[in-house]
């Protein structure tokens, strides 16, 4: 019994735990790092997105509540000036505007400018777009 | 036994040293990837939600918006409140039961007054029925849960819920009913009135908003024994929407308007739903109604007629000889008794009528040719007036008389309001005489037909002696020849069911008494 033990023990030494350990964990690391840091980027960018479409939204109900296309278009971009800039989030503009008074319905798109919060190569910078339709509300009725 | 347990330990230890880091890092790995699957599946329901929330929202305002564009026809007892094509929809619903609502209150008073003459009462069911089931036609297809799911799918049915199944539309909850509601109970709706329209007597419910009264909404008032219930919509508002906490306690079929089973709501519901087979997402949206568009209560299409009627009687010794009707005019010389055979002698009896008329040949001055407080007279005419247009006011009616010259050859004289538009929506109050071009739904010739009230006394003109008339003899009598002018003025009210709203018939009457004596 004590040979063992002390066979063991020389096993250890030799294949020196510690710095194994550390590449282990410096590898997992090289993995995992990417991985997290992209997993960051997209919930950014998941976010954005869906903070985008609200902007569509709320431009197009202003636009909505308009009686013609130059009131609309004037709501939307006061509507849009409320945004606030951020590290993140360098833009909203309008990008589009159909006043369809025929349908009785207003299309805004929004276009949204991003910074991933983790740049990564050839993927710092992103445009969004994105649309709401929304009914005109500001019409009277037909007489 | 610890020894046989300490290798089994040593075991342990080796494993575990050998990969541990790896392992963690490994677990770590698929950790933190679950941990990111699961947030972006969260995340993706959760901007899902948002998308079938703002699509129910979007959905529920194109139902309250578009429902005003469901229109439907109306009887020709009605054109006159229908829209540019002839139909009632939601947004002039109450104009028609405003027509309705004013001649069943002009019945009212009739009835009141005991002026109802036999037609009055069929007049005044016919209209309330007739408005009842255009009313009715127009719930039905408001109602109708096949027109809401049609503006519903306009606007959700163009979105799409790409965070819960991308490329996937969003599509009405199939197990939810479309509700509706009638919300601003007592506030008011979009049909102006004037207090001075509505027949005196007449309790109705009203709502003052700056400087305009407007029919009380979805609060039953009464006239004719019936009930008349108008839709609530907002003043300057748009459409908009509304909680739950607001449409619930308004849904129709939780608390329903007494008495107005098939009352036009103003407040609708939508549900939106989509899944992808494992999740469904579901929202709801209540929104109101606006048509942004008022109308004032009339009943467009109608007249008052004004005509004078002046008779003289000639008299000897108090019996009556002949009469001769005087124009409206002063000082006209009549020879009414020529070369009379009294029992004694014989008589040429003369007379200087039309007196009354010194002061001027327009109708005002007609109106107001006697001594007599003409003011019930003129409140009648306003009364009728206002129903045709209710911004009129008794200045203005005043002007009108004045600037109108009484014409000899007329028979009559209508006060109607003349409309070019298209929906009769403004009213320009006109007088004109029965021999002039007026409008053709103006019937001249049967119009005693369309009153359906009877004449009764509204002024009875004080007598005067000599005073706006004279009379003389040849050869002169004792005693003296005396000239005596009285009048009345008389009210014959109509509905306005048949167009015709009120008569005021003037009557003057100058009685000369000559004498056969000496």
């Amino acid at each position: 019994m004590p040979s063992r033990n002390s066979k063991k023990k020389t096993t250890y030494k030799r294949r020196k735990p510690s710095a194994q350990t550390l590449i282990e964990a410096m590898v997992g690391f090289i993995i995992l790092i990417p991985i997290a840091l992209f997993a960051v980027d997209v919930v950014a960018l998941m976010s954005t997105a869906q903070t985008n479409e609200q902007w569509a939204e709320t431009a197009a109900r202003a636009a909505g509540s308009c009686s013609c296309e130059t009131m609309a278009q004037n709501a939307v971009k006061n509507s849009l000036k409320r945004f606030v800039p951020s590290s993140i989030i360098s833009s909203v503009d309008l990008e589009k505007i159909t006043f369809d008074q025929v349908n009785g319905q207003v299309t805004v798109a929004t276009v949204m400018q991003i910074n991933v919060p983790i740049p990564l190569p050839w993927m710092n910078h992103f445009e969004l777009r994105a649309s709401a339709i929304q009914p005109l509300l500001g019409t009277p009725a037909a007489q | 036994m610890s020894q046989a347990i300490r290798p089994l330990k040593n075991l342990k230890k080796r494993r575990s040293q050998r990969a541990a880091s790896l392992i963690l890092v490994i677990a770590c790995g698929f950790g933190l990837m679950a941990l990111i699957y699961g947030l972006f599946t969260l995340a993706m329901f959760l901007g899902g939600s948002r998308q079938v929330r703002n699509a129910a929202d979007a959905g529920a305002l194109n139902v309250s918006r578009k429902m005003m564009d469901i229109r439907v026809p109306t009887d020709p007892k009605y054109a006159d409140v229908a829209d540019t094509n002839g139909k009632v929809g939601m947004s002039n619903v109450n104009r028609l039961w405003g027509k309705a609502y004013l001649i069943n209150a002009n019945l009212e008073e009739m009835q009141k007054s005991g002026q109802a003459g036999p037609k009055a009462s069929g007049n005044g069911d016919a209209a309330y029925q007739l408005a009842q089931t255009i009313n009715d036609n127009l719930y039905s297809e408001i109602a109708s849960s096949k027109t809401q799911d049609l503006f519903f799918h306009q606007m959700a049915g163009r979105r799409t819920a790409n965070m819960i199944n991308p490329g996937m539309g969003i599509d009405k909850n199939p197990q939810y009913t479309c509700p509706i509601a009638m919300v601003d109970r007592g506030d008011e709706s979009n049909l102006i009135m004037t207090p001075g329209q509505i027949p005196a007597g007449i309790t109705v419910g009203k709502v003052d908003k700056g400087s305009k009264s407007f029919m009380q909404g979805y609060v039953p008032m009464t006239a004719n024994n019936k009930k008349f219930t108008f839709t609530s919509f907002h003043e300057g508002e748009q459409p908009h929407l509304i909680s739950d906490s607001v449409f619930d306690p308004n849904r129709a079929d939780i608390a329903p308007i007494e008495g107005s089973a098939t009352v036009i709501p103003n407040a609708f519901r939508q549900s939106a739903l989509a899944g992808n087979g494992q999740i469904d997402s579901t929202a709801t949206a209540s929104a109101v109604a606006n048509p942004i568009r008022s109308y004032s209560m009339t009943i467009p299409q109608s007249y008052i007629t004004l005509y004078v009627v002046n008779m003289s009687n000639w008299l000897v010794d108090g019996k009556k000889i002949k009469s001769i009707p005087y124009e409206t005019k002063a000082d006209q010389t009549i020879h009414g008794l020529v070369d009379y055979q009294t029992p004694t002698r014989v008589i040429n009896c003369f007379g200087k009528l039309g007196g009354e008329y010194a002061s001027g040949h327009s109708i005002m001055a007609i109106i107001k040719a006697l001594k007599a407080d003409y003011q019930p007279a003129m409140k009648k005419l306003l009364q009728r007036v206002q129903g045709m247009d209710p911004s009129y006011t008794m200045a203005k009616l005043t002007n009108l008389l004045e600037n109108q010259n009484y014409d000899k050859n007329a028979n009559r004289y209508y006060i109607f309001a003349k409309d070019d538009s298209a929906d009769h929506t403004n009213p320009q109050i006109q007088i004109q005489a029965d021999n002039g071009s007026l409008p053709e739904w103006i019937n001249v010739q049967s119009w005693q037909e369309d009153f359906d009230g009877i004449e009764k006394d509204l002024i009875t003109e004080p007598t005067t002696t000599d005073e706006y008339a004279n009379a003389w003899q040849s050869p002169p009598g004792t005693p003296q020849p005396t000239a005596k002018n009285s009048g009345v003025m008389r009210w014959q009210p109509g509905s306005g069911y048949t167009k015709a709203v009120g008569n005021l018939f003037i009557s003057r009457t100058t009685t000369l008494n000559f004498s056969s004596k000496p």
